[in-house]
């Protein structure tokens, strides 16, 4: 069951999603982060797995996103609308993952 | 000791052999986590893990569980169904349990089983990777460590099954 498109457009970071149909240059106060948290429980091999089927990432971004989560605590992986961004983090919550969203810095 | 096997067959079933007794084990982890989840207590450590916040702030994260409602505990509801149903719906051969899991089924029968791995993890007290990793099987939780190794263990070998990377090739990726 995948969740969204794959990629359309990249600003910024060009290997994580972002919202195809926000204008992120005129308007970055539309836009919300979803992190995902390191956790000492989780499998690396589960949360990779997760970030391809919820996304739709490639095996590399998810696996670099996934390293990014455990070496440096925590990683955007997606920058979307609120709706949406809230979307994502009740689909990792539901996968059992500790994800929060936060409005991207103007 | 493990000793379970798995297959994948053409339309992605995955077929789980495992002796009885690992079998009679697996179906009674649903108690556990359906008793939590029956009236979660939100100062239990368990569903504070099982239920994280979604925002830092505490006005947006009220407003976002309103609207959120009972979803997600009836989500982790659901996954337990799925995974019972497989077990009910096992067949015995050659003194082995066989586990049938649809390829729809697949995603709540992992959700189930990395529910209980957090569950179990949360309380063992585990606090980061190191931990994990040295959890003491003789010890009073002995039981619930040997099931938290296991139940990763087996997560890694369906994901494998179905075609992705084990941990260690992905850490190894970097």
């Amino acid at each position: 069951m995948r969740a969204a498109a794959p990629p359309v457009k990249t600003v910024g970071r060009p290997d994580v999603q972002v919202d195809p149909g926000t204008d992120t240059e005129t308007s970055p106060d539309r836009l919300w982060n979803v992190i995902v948290w390191n956790d000492p429980i989780n499998l690396m091999s589960y949360v990779a797995w997760i970030f391809q089927k919820l996304f739709g990432y490639s095996l590399e971004v998810a696996t670099r996103l996934m390293l990014e989560v455990h070496h440096e605590g925590r990683s955007i992986v997606a920058t979307v609308e609120r709706e949406k961004a809230e979307y994502y983090v009740t689909r990792l919550h539901q996968y059992g993952l500790l994800a929060t969203l936060e409005k991207q810095a103007g | 000791l493990i000793v379970f096997e798995i297959a994948r067959e053409k339309d992605g079933t995955l077929v789980l052999k495992m002796p009885e007794m690992q079998a009679k084990v697996m179906r009674q982890l649903v108690e556990w986590l359906r008793e939590l989840l029956a009236r979660p207590d939100f100062t239990n450590s368990v569903i504070q893990r099982l239920f994280p916040a979604a925002y830092r702030d505490g006005k947006q994260e009220a407003e976002y569980r309103a609207l959120l409602g009972d979803d997600l505990r009836r989500r982790k509801l659901e996954c337990i169904d799925h995974y019972e149903k497989t077990f009910r719906e096992s067949r015995r051969r050659r003194g082995r349990v066989e586990v049938r899991i649809a390829a729809e089924a697949f995603e709540f029968w992992l959700g189930f089983v990395n529910d209980m791995r957090l569950t179990l993890g949360t309380a063992l007290g585990i606090k980061d990777e190191a931990m994990a990793a040295e959890l003491d099987l003789e010890g009073d939780q002995g039981h619930q460590a040997a099931l938290f190794h296991y139940l990763g263990f087996l997560e890694e070998e369906l994901l494998k099954a179905r075609g992705f990377p084990d941990s260690q090739a992905l850490y190894e990726e970097k």
